[in-house]
């Protein structure tokens, strides 16, 4: 009993007037709730919110506000959740990849060059775990499971959210990656602040200009956003020839057809009257964007060429039917994107190639939630149909081919609140089923041309304990699934069968963890966070590619894998002048196999530590703001090979900027990206074939082939008004 | 989207980098090894012939994933025991492997971009040389390396007398194919002096064969082409392998019907040419992915479809009944040891790895010798034994 009181004294002279930490608190779709601008209602278990002005932005670094700015998402929330505000990143030159890579248990891999392919990986799952979702809308899984961050243009959102374990119903429920949510706020912001223009312009040709207006009132407010994007992405490299047994024609290069071109818009307007809120939005991409093919046999003119559109819309009503805790939401969305890829002198694949690839997806959903007493029950229902066709404009047969996917879902939660609300525990579950059309493959004598009927349960447990008013102990499990893709089923007539008989990828997972955010300053240290988290996960029949009998691939299911770790982030002020963020990942991830040369081994790719540091310094001198940052990341070394026989070196990254408020609502920026032109790292080589063949030199890279730009110099102007 | 794109394109690479997978150990005649005759230089991996002298001898098992890493493993083919990664570094995601008396020559196609010499003795690195344009298969006569590329319009010349080895000059064969001037080479194999070359003929866009595939006769005393001619069947997709003093190719002129080509013989000496069929697809029950003389009889993998196929072999007057392997195996390539073993290379999910058979086709192994070949691309199967 003395030991609980001495550690509640403390928690108390720590804590104070919570508030909801998140600043632009959402529903399951992302969508602003409508209590965005107004106090909510707090359940009784949850932290108190108390809203009170804060800068956004750079501004927030020497905001006096002493709480962390994610306390209250993070003590309230069973979720573990890396939450970006890209307002603050402002003056610097960041991507989707640029962020996630240096997001707390996630690993990212680029085939090198702004704008290139890139994919992600959260808590070692593979890539197409983790579900993309925009302002709401999930992105299509039904031609590919990976999401290319590199296509995603950050500059059109506002906030980037990645769950990291267990995904929310409303984000599609089930993925052992977790789900990244990019939102878009619309109306104007609290500083009145409503247009943007952003320009810069870097190394490698890279580039950039963009507007944002963000207008109108809390009743109907709206964000208009249009911007360019690109660059050359001719940067030098190291080259051993093809040879990395023999330095003698080893050279440096320059990465050639490696550049892009981007335009994007964003509209999106917002009505609210009484009770009810409409968001309703249109958002487009094009790029058009070279494929440098790899090194060893580099690419002039091969393309890839991306136009997408999204709309979406969605209703919110509080207080249905005249029943106060009764709210119902609605929602309605369709997208389509179109790629051309164009291979002319069939530098890339096999033969000349000019293909077009069109997905088009059509969806809604529709839910309720009702607090009674205790608990808070909360039904979504959904459902889509996505449309995938793959033309070849050559004329040939090789390649044309299509396939439909229709799906709905239903989820249930319950979110009980016990021990006075200092406890949650939700208890979920999400139903879902599938018909998925095939298509023939004209090399598969085996396939099936039956439609492919499926249904998946994922129950899940989350659970929040608020031991003080500054700790949060959480965690959830569930089970997860990965439906393989139309080419994973059904091949796509050219040189990839199709496995009708694959099995949708599934597995456990779960993670439990601690939160502590204080409200209040210790001395003159403030927004201190701290989050220590564990996570393990079992996937069960993962998804990857064979060759079989070396004419064609095939999508097959292997044992598994194991996977566990551990996750530690921190960060506080100091002074309101330092800002510091540091997290380390561990992450253990090892092959389940029949095979006794493989069982065991760790997962290629994915490395077993990885500590990301960063120190903000800002002040305001003369009434300007002025900020300088640097920050570190640091991975371990890795296996390029499923046997670890070939393991990459640790690798060491550092960045460095600076910016800067002048006069006129002008902002200017500078940084550098990989400050120590790290290009080439060492491969151990045991046994060495040759005693002076130890270590043999080769391209920094993350895929082979596909070498990383050195130092980077980049400079943003940004004006506001 | 995009990542469709990816995969395919990365895919199709893989195929593109693979054709010819069934990854001969290029058995060959020389004076000391093997049928094949007085074919000095020829590639020499354990014939039960001359130099067989009763030794299993010991295998090498080479292993990819079609991208960056490859595998290695030794097998003592006497002890049934393997050792895994004997040498690091020397094999990329999709090589091939032939043996020359003591040297041993890595092939790394695709992304791998090179011809790795090694000494046979203890696998040390002789030399590396860079291949820009897709080896597939290489044959050593004398001190002089031969290099079939498939994006190449002839055959490359290497000398490996020099210190630092380096790409020569290229043999042209570009006339074999009066469309684009690339003939689509993949395989090799000297006799004698002769060196035989064999191509596909094939659409530079879709890489559909055009007509019939070609093959082309180099003298190696002055590099010259001597003659060239058809074959009776499109797409030599296979090794050139020798058999009872002729040459054998296997053809797959349509991927979609594994049975429509067949197992072409060629005839060596003072006028080669194509000597018809030996067996159809038909016949075989699919594609021939490897072929090997062992002690007379000729020992066939045969691909049934893209998943499963068994082994077969012809003793000069029938084929064998059913398969010399578990009906779930997936066969893709052979070896054959001096004392009369034959390697099989079995590609099954279940039971990757090297099966080692007796002579009169009983099985040695119980389950197929664990030797490291990856799962998430299966390993192209390159094997030697000597």
């Amino acid at each position: 009993m003395r030991r609980l009181l001495l550690i509640l004294v403390p928690c108390a002279a720590l804590s104070g007037p919570a508030r909801a930490g998140d600043d632009e608190p959402r529903d399951a779709e992302g969508a602003p709730h409508a209590a965005d601008d107004e106090p909510r209602e707090a359940p009784p278990e949850t932290i108190v919110i108390t809203p009170r002005p804060r800068a956004r932005g750079v501004d927030d670094l020497v905001d006096p506000d002493p709480e962390h700015a994610d306390r209250g998402r993070a003590l309230g929330d069973s979720a573990f959740v890396t939450v970006v505000r890209l307002d603050e990143r402002a003056g610097e030159s960041v991507t989707v990849a640029d962020v996630l890579a240096r997001s707390l248990g996630v690993s990212v891999r680029s085939l090198g060059g702004l704008g290139a392919y890139t994919s992600l990986s959260v808590r070692g799952a593979a890539s197409g775990h983790t579900a993309v979702v925009v302002d709401g809308v999930p992105l299509s899984k039904l031609a590919s499971a990976t999401q290319d961050l590199g296509q995603l243009e950050l500059g059109g959102f506002t906030h980037l959210e990645l769950y990291r374990g267990g995904v929310p119903a409303g984000l599609g429920g089930a993925g052992l990656g977790g789900a990244l949510a990019l939102t878009t706020v619309v109306g104007p912001t609290p500083e009145g602040a409503g247009v943007t223009v952003s320009s810069g312009t870097g190394s490698y040709g890279a580039r950039h200009l963009r507007a944002r207006w963000l207008g109108g009132d809390p009743d109907a407010g709206f964000h208009l956003a249009a911007g360019y994007r690109g660059a050359d992405g001719d940067f030098d490299y190291f080259d051993d020839g093809g040879t990395p047994l023999s330095a003698s024609d080893d050279s440096v290069e320059t990465r050639g057809n490696n550049g892009y071109d981007r335009a994007d818009y964003v509209a999106r307007g917002r009505w609210r009257d009484g009770d009810g809120e409409l968001v309703a939005g249109a958002r487009g991409t094009w790029q058009a964007q070279g494929l440098p093919g790899p090194t060893t046999a580099p690419a002039a003119e091969a393309s890839l060429a991306t136009w997408q559109q999204l709309v979406d819309l969605s209703l919110r009503q509080d207080a249905w039917l005249g029943v106060d805790d009764l709210g119902a939401r609605a929602g309605a969305y369709a997208s389509l994107e179109r790629q051309r890829y164009r291979d002319p002198m069939s530098e890339i694949g096999l033969g000349a190639q000019d293909t077009r690839y069109v997905t088009a997806v059509a969806g809604g959903r529709g839910g309720l939630d009702l607090a009674l007493g205790l608990h808070r029950f909360e039904a979504a229902l959904d459902a889509r149909a996505d449309v995938f066709e793959q033309d070849d404009l050559l004329g040939e047969d090789l390649a044309d081919s299509s396939g439909r996917r229709a799906q709905a879902g239903v989820a249930l939660a319950d979110e009980i609140a016990l021990a006075g609300g200092r406890v949650a525990v939700q208890p979920a579950l999400r139903v879902e089923l599938l018909r998925t059309e095939p298509v023939s493959d004209r090399y598969d004598m085996e396939a099936s041309t039956a439609p492919r009927h499926e249904a998946f349960v994922s129950p899940r447990l989350s659970a929040r304990w608020a031991i003080a008013s500054f700790v949060a102990l959480k965690g959830s499990a569930g089970r997860y699934v990965r439906i393989p893709t139309l080419l994973e089923m059904f091949g796509d007539r050219g040189y990839v069968l199709g496995n009708p008989a694959l099995a949708a990828e599934t597995g456990w997972a779960g993670d439990a963890g601690v939160v502590i955010a204080p409200a209040r300053a210790l001395g003159s240290i403030d927004r201190i966070y701290f989050e220590l988290a564990g996570f393990a996960s079992r996937p069960r029949d993962p998804i990857v590619f064979a060759m079989q009998n070396g004419f064609v691939a095939r999508a097959t299911n292997l044992e598994g894998a194991d996977t566990r770790g551990l996750e530690l982030a921190g960060s506080a002020r100091v002074a309101r002048t330092l800002t510091a963020a540091a997290h380390y990942t561990y992450l253990d991830a090892r092959h389940r196999s029949r095979a006794a040369s493989l069982d065991g081994k760790r997962l290629p790719h994915r490395p077993a530590h990885q500590l990301y540091g960063r120190a903000d310094l800002a002040r305001r001198v003369g009434g300007r703001l002025v900020v300088l940052w640097g920050d570190a990341l640091l991975t371990s070394g890795n296996y390029l090979d499923q046997a670890n026989v070939y393991e990459l070196p640790a690798r060491a990254l550092f960045g460095a900027g600076a910016k800067l408020e002048v006069p006129g609502g002008l902002a200017v920026g500078v940084e550098v990206e990989n400050l120590g032109d790290a290009r080439v790292e060492d491969i151990e080589l045991s046994p060495a074939p040759r005693p002076d063949l130890e270590r043999v030199p080769r391209a920094l890279s993350d895929f082979y082939g596909y070498p990383l730009p050195g130092r980077a110099l980049y400079l943003t102007a940004e004006w506001s008004h | 989207m995009k990542q469709h794109a990816v995969l395919f394109l990365s895919l199709s690479s893989m195929l593109l980098f693979a054709c010819g997978d069934d990854i001969s150990d290029g058995r060959g005649g020389t004076p000391d090894a093997g049928p094949g005759g007085a074919d000095a230089g020829a590639d020499v991996d354990g014939a039960p012939g001359a130099d067989a002298g009763n030794e299993p001898g010991r295998a090498l098992a080479l292993g990819g994933d079609y991208n960056e890493t490859g595998t290695t493993a030794l097998v003592d083919v006497d002890a049934l025991t393997v050792e895994l990664n004997p040498v690091a570094g020397v094999v990329g995601g999709d090589p091939a492997v032939r043996r020359f008396g003591d040297r041993v020559v890595v092939v790394n196609r695709g992304f791998g971009g090179n011809v790795t010499v090694l000494d046979a003795a203890d696998l040390s690195l002789v030399a590396q040389i860079g291949i820009p344009d897709n080896a597939q298969d290489a044959a050593i006569v004398g001190d002089t390396l031969y290099v079939a590329a498939l994006d190449a319009a002839g055959v490359h010349v290497i000398d490996l007398s020099a210190a630092e080895p380096v790409l020569g000059d290229t043999i042209s064969l570009a006339g074999l194919d009066d469309v684009d001037g690339v003939p689509d080479c993949n395989s090799l194999h000297a006799v004698g002096s002769q060196l035989f070359v064999s191509c596909g003929i094939l659409d530079r866009d879709t890489f559909a064969p055009r007509g019939p595939g070609a093959i082309a006769v180099i003298d190696t005393g002055d590099d010259t082409v001597t003659t060239d001619f058809t074959l009776s069947t499109q797409n030599p997709f296979g090794r050139l392998q020798p058999y009872a003093g002729d040459l054998l190719v296997s053809t797959l002129p349509n991927f979609a019907d594994l049975t429509e080509g067949c197992l072409e013989r060629i005839t060596t000496g003072a006028e080669p040419g194509s000597a018809g069929c030996f067996a159809q697809g038909s016949e075989l029950g699919g594609f021939a992915a490897a072929y090997r003389e062992a002690d007379g009889e000729l020992w066939v993998a045969v691909a049934e479809s893209f998943s499963g196929g068994r082994v077969t072999r012809h003793d000069g007057a029938a084929w064998s009944e059913g398969s010399l392997v578990p009906a779930a195996s997936n066969p893709t390539d052979l070896a054959v040891c001096p004392g009369g073993d034959v390697l099989v290379a079995d590609n099954a999910p279940d039971s990757r790895g090297v099966r080692v058979l007796a002579a009169d086709g009983s099985e040695r192994t119980g389950e197929p010798l664990d030797v490291g070949w990856p799962e998430v691309f299966a390993p192209v199967n390159a094997m030697i034994c000597w």
